[in-house]
């Protein structure tokens, strides 16, 4: 049982150590492209998940947090598909990732609405 | 008498059309409307025109807040750009700066008037645009709504629009006054500030709000010491109007990217001195600005390659030159708008 448990932890840090390497680096385009459409909460959430990920993993790379802030748009037209993609990506991550998360969340939330002042 | 009066009044009409001066959009898109009020929830908008536009202006009328609205004829709405027809024949657009626009042809003066100008008072009616591709307004108003002011077209990806190491002309000697600034007591007490209040390691979509509390030494809505660059914190967003806000009085501080000898030469913010207000455009959406362009805004706490850039977050490089832009071959959204300081 312990070495069931051993092998699935593995496999979910390796699942986020290769997702901290997947960040693309025309991410700013896919970004632009995500945050033009209109989200479908049956259809989209996958897509959604693999967006707060790029986020996730970004938070390292580029501690200005700019693609979140680009991404606000989407979430503030699609709050329903954001709020449920960013729950499921918290699954299984670290503290630390989490609370990144909810920072990021709070980003998305409010910077299109509020701007940066 | 009445008719040579007439007659003179036609050609005074008409030559004021004729000399209608042509102008070309820089800024990367604009709505345009029927009628001449702006805003997130008015419904006239009949249309977007986008980078490379080109419009002869018709009339200007100010606005109570300093802005402009602009009565327009569209020669070209360009690439990504639609023009449907207006119900009231006239097409407006927002100015909100110099720089969003820039004259291509000189002719007449535009007609300046008053915000409470009477419509019998305008030049004369604008033919309708008739676009090659009509499509329902609602729709026009759904892709304009979905891009926000956004101009649906992406910078090209050749030149950069940073590659801010290579463009860095290497360091610039700046005259006394600069210097004057970055060792003044007020600009050390404003880095003092920043460092010691925004000790975050990654943004959080505030970096306005904390530089302007940085140059007032005081937090938000209140008074600052009195001792930093600014009186006191003030209301304005986005941090890409921090120019314009910055240069206006009683602030007086002036863009080194625009000033001779440093206009030219000064492309970098590794280049600019220390205590300098580092303003960027993004191209990032945010409500409450007229195109998408939040921004980014920081202080520079050191001289050349040394300190840190604070905002609300503070970090040993500039936004547009972090490593991962470097490792990314410069690719960045942030573009360096200004370097402000206040000569002493």
């Amino acid at each position: 049982m312990k070495f069931l448990i051993f092998i699935i932890s593995t496999l979910l840090f390796l699942n986020f150590a290769v997702a901290l390497e997947k960040v693309p680096n025309n991410i700013i385009d896919i970004v632009d492209a995500f945050n033009k459409k209109t989200l479908d909460i049956k259809k989209d959430v996958p897509e959604t998940k693999k967006m707060a990920e790029y986020l996730l993993a970004l938070d390292d790379e580029d501690p200005s947090r700019t693609e979140a802030m680009a991404l606000s748009q989407s979430y503030t037209k699609n709050p329903k598909v954001w709020e449920k993609a960013l729950k499921e990506v918290s699954r299984g991550k670290t503290k630390q990732q989490i609370k990144n998360l909810k920072e990021i969340r709070a980003i998305l939330k409010s910077f299109y609405k509020t701007g940066n002042e | 008498m009445v008719i040579t009066t007439l007659k003179l009044a036609l050609i005074f009409l008409f030559s004021s059309a004729a000399f209608a001066e042509t102008y070309q959009l820089n800024a990367p898109g604009y709505f345009v409307r029927s009628t001449r009020a702006f805003g997130s929830s008015q419904k006239n908008i009949v249309g977007i025109i986008t980078q490379g536009a080109k419009f002869e202006l018709l009339e200007v009328v100010k606005r109570p807040d300093g802005s402009e609205a602009w009565r327009i004829r569209v020669i070209d709405p360009s690439e990504n750009g639609n023009i449907n027809p207006s119900p009231t024949d006239n097409y407006w657009v927002y100015k909100s700066n110099d720089s969003d626009y820039s004259r291509l042809t000189s002719g007449g003066t535009p007609v300046t008037q008053g915000y409470s100008s009477c419509p019998s008072c305008q030049i004369s009616t604008t033919p309708p645009m008739q676009s090659s591709q009509t499509e329902p307004i609602a729709d026009v108003v759904r892709r304009a709504t979905r891009n926000e002011e956004v101009p649906p077209r992406r910078p090209p990806p050749t030149p950069s629009p940073s590659a801010a190491a290579v463009r860095n002309n290497g360091p610039i000697a700046y005259a006394q006054n600069i210097v004057n600034y970055s060792n003044s007591s007020r600009t050390i007490s404003t880095i003092n500030y920043a460092l010691s209040h925004n000790r975050r390691t990654r943004g959080g979509g505030q970096c306005y709000r904390r530089v302007k509390e940085a140059l007032a030494c005081g937090p938000r809505g209140r008074r600052g010491s009195g001792n930093c660059l600014i009186p006191s914190w003030y209301s304005g967003m986005p941090a890409s109007g921090g120019v314009r806000d910055l240069e206006r009085a009683p602030y007086n501080f002036i863009n080194l990217l625009k000033t001779p000898p440093y206009e030219g030469r000064l492309t970098s913010a590794r280049q600019a001195p220390k205590g300098a207000v580092l303003v960027y455009s993004s191209g990032v959406p945010c409500k409450g600005t007229r195109v998408p362009d939040c921004g980014h805004i920081e202080i520079k706490t050191g001289e050349g390659d040394t300190g840190s850039y604070v905002s609300d977050f503070a970090e040993p490089y500039p936004i547009n030159d972090t490593p991962r832009v470097r490792a990314n071959g410069g690719r960045t959204r942030y573009k360096l708008i200004g370097v402000m300081v206040k000569p002493m």
